[in-house]
């Protein structure tokens, strides 16, 4: 920002040594009329918006449209309107009522809560150990918690092959344990597919209740004890009305994605455990169908809208405080 | 409640963090029924006593005992001791009524035991009308009295106060102040005040200790230590005092304000003497007997109920009845009674 005579005001009387004020004070005095401060705020959001109507919102409104559509004999997209895309998501099909879809539906549903309990349960004691290190080595941690994010997820999936597969320490321990029979391997199975999809979305439990664990009151924690209160009472009444918010971010936060996972599940859960994310990618690949494909996407966005609506419902209490 | 406490004894507790040392050596009683206050400046170490006493703190060395019974070998939780905290720590999720019962709750008394004593203490702390309120829609003053009302609940043998008054306004504090003295004398519970606020503890204490870079400096009633402070950082901390260097000869003290006799003398050669200012006595003309000298007054400050007067000789002030007719620039003289002039410890 460039620093302009103010009228009337010598600028260097509202300098400071460095100067910073003088151009801080010049560039709020432009700002000062609410016109401007529109037009200008106004402008800067403006490629914002755009942004987000282009690559959001239009692509989503494209999407409503083609859940109405039919598919042509060769996969093609036809623009006659029709509600079967809708009435299959409900176990409707050609060949009359069928429950697959709505197994498929409440599978993932399952699959992505679960994954959400076990990555807050393994996120909140990884938050309280990396917030007791001394400040200086905090980041190196949330670093090595963090960094395998930067690997690709299909990557991160094929790394469970050895650890899980026929031969691996792993499935060999089960077998002699009982878990599995001779000819079993913990790969491909739902344990594969909790194991994969946990700590896939780990991180992302893990960073909001940091930023929240790093910022309890300890003072709570204190009173807690001086009023008698056991373990789970502190828990309960000191810590986590403290992270509350930040709990229900890490819920989103891994429930939205793992409900839409398809890469893990299709290749850590073999052909038995088919979640809606990989009905939906077979839907626009395999079968080439883009209409079903669209409305079993309506239904996932749906079911995020819900999570958020979640979300928001806890702000919202949060800040009625 | 009512039911009389046990006397807490500290010895020699000793508490480094790090490099500091916060605590070295402190030693003091406390006899059922008093209210006791630690008085000093922050980083003397005050709080960390008091966490020490309640269990949120290990003390390094040294021992705490509540009628004979060893604290330091409880954890927090088992410690007939409450606190009410500097900014109150009130759970924000829970009411008034339910913040109250919390401790009974947590030792699971029979709730029909809890309701009765929670609507006991609700209306000892006039709280009746706000028990289903959340923490956030009170004021400082109610969040205190919620404070005190869920350490009191659990009937301790010693309530522990962490600096309560400093979240609250001057003008509410003083009245706060009465009304926590009026409470601790009806229910005959020791209380065990800690603050930084020389009028808190002088108004609300039956013995105060003040406090100085981990260890005790001086211990007594009020009046004592006001009227007779051992060093000079008790004379400056508790109360204004006038100071003034001496060397000793004989009897008495040579200083810039000429010879003094004070009526105890010193142990030093080299040393300090203390005086209050409203133990001055001016007067137009020279006053008879020792310690009398004559000065011009610099400045007048009206305080309302009496006047300020700095005198230009050695930063001297003193404290006169308002509207005498002392104006600046006058001459008086000053006399320092021998029986207020007190050598202070190096």
């Amino acid at each position: 920002m460039s620093e302009r005579e103010l009228p009337g005001l010598p600028t260097a009387a509202l300098k400071n040594r460095d100067g910073a004020l003088g151009a801080r004070v010049v560039w709020l005095g432009e700002l000062a009329s609410r016109r401007r401060l529109f037009a200008r705020g106004g402008a800067l959001m403006g490629g914002g918006m755009g942004l987000i109507l282009a690559l959001v919102a239009l692509p989503m409104l494209a999407l409503v449209a083609l859940a109405f559509a039919t598919r042509g004999t060769h996969g093609e997209i036809e623009w006659t309107l029709t509600l079967n895309n809708l009435k299959r998501l409900f176990g409707y099909g050609i060949l009359g009522w069928s429950p697959d879809i709505l197994w498929i539906l409440s599978r993932s549903v399952l699959v992505a809560a679960v994954t959400t309990v076990l990555c807050v349960a393994f996120a909140f004691p990884l938050a309280f150990f990396v917030a007791s290190r001394p400040p200086a080595r905090r980041y190196a941690w949330l670093a090595l918690i963090v960094v395998p994010m930067l690997t690709n997820v299909v990557i991160r999936a094929y790394a469970w092959f050895p650890l899980l597969g026929m031969h691996s320490p792993l499935t060999k321990l089960a077998q002699i344990l009982g878990f599995l029979a001779a000819d079993e391997a913990l790969y491909p199975s739902a344990l594969a597919v909790y194991l994969g999809q946990t700590a896939i979305n780990l991180p992302f439990a893990v960073l909001p209740l940091y930023a929240a664990v790093e910022r309890l009151d300890p003072a709570l924690i204190d009173a807690a004890r001086d009023l008698y209160a056991s373990r789970w009472g502190i828990f309960r009444h000191a810590i986590l009305p403290q992270v509350r918010a930040a709990l229900a971010v890490a819920i989103v936060l891994t429930f939205v994605p793992a409900l839409g996972a398809f890469v893990v599940p299709d290749l850590l859960g073999g052909a038995r455990g088919m979640l809606l994310g990989n009905l939906l990618q077979q839907q626009f690949f395999t079968a080439r169908n883009w209409p079903y494909g669209a409305a079993i996407s309506l239904m996932l966005v749906a079911c995020s809208v819900v999570a958020l609506w979640y979300y928001g419902r806890t702000q919202a209490r949060e800040a009625a405080r | 409640m009512g039911a009389p406490g046990r006397a807490l004894e500290v010895r020699e507790v000793r508490k480094r963090f790090g490099a500091v040392d916060v605590l070295r050596g402190v030693t003091l009683s406390a006899d059922p029924g008093t209210f006791l206050t630690l008085l000093g400046p922050s980083g003397c170490g005050k709080t960390t006593l008091l966490r020490i006493v309640a269990g949120l703190e290990l003390a390094d060395s040294g021992s705490v005992t509540l009628g004979g019974e060893d604290l330091l070998a409880k954890p927090a939780q088992q410690r007939p001791v409450n606190t009410v905290f500097q900014q109150y720590a009130l759970f924000p999720h829970l009411t008034v009524a339910d913040n109250v019962a919390f401790g009974l709750r947590a030792r699971r008394i029979p709730e029909a035991d809890v309701a009765r004593k929670v609507s006991e203490a609700l209306e000892l702390l006039q709280l009746g009308e706000l028990a289903v309120r959340l923490p956030a829609k009170l004021s400082g003053g109610q969040k205190q009295r919620v404070a005190l009302a869920r350490a009191l609940v659990n009937e301790p043998d010693i309530l522990l106060l962490d600096e309560p008054m400093s979240a609250l306004d001057a003008k509410l504090r003083a009245q706060v102040q009465l009304e926590l003295r009026r409470l601790q004398r009806r229910i005959g519970r020791t209380f065990v005040l800690v603050t930084h606020d020389q009028d808190e503890a002088l108004t609300v204490s039956d013995r105060i200790l003040v406090m100085r870079e981990g260890c005790i400096e001086q211990a007594g009633a009020p009046e004592d230590v006001y009227a007779r402070p051992r060093t000079r950082f008790v004379a400056e901390f508790l109360g204004a005092a006038n100071l003034i260097e001496a060397t000793r000869d004989g009897d008495a003290c040579e200083t810039a304000l000429g010879r003094l006799e004070p009526a105890e003398k010193p142990g030093w050669t080299r040393g300090c003497l203390c005086i209050r200012p409203e133990k001055l006595e001016l007067s137009a003309t020279r006053p008879e007997g020792a310690n009398a000298i004559e000065a011009t007054l610099e400045e007048v400050v009206y305080r309302g109920d009496h006047v300020e007067v700095f005198l230009g000789v050695s930063g001297l002030r003193a404290r006169a009845p308002a509207l005498n007719g002392l104006a600046r620039g006058a001459r008086v003289w000053v006399r320092l009674p021998a029986a207020h002039l007190m050598a202070l410890e190096a």
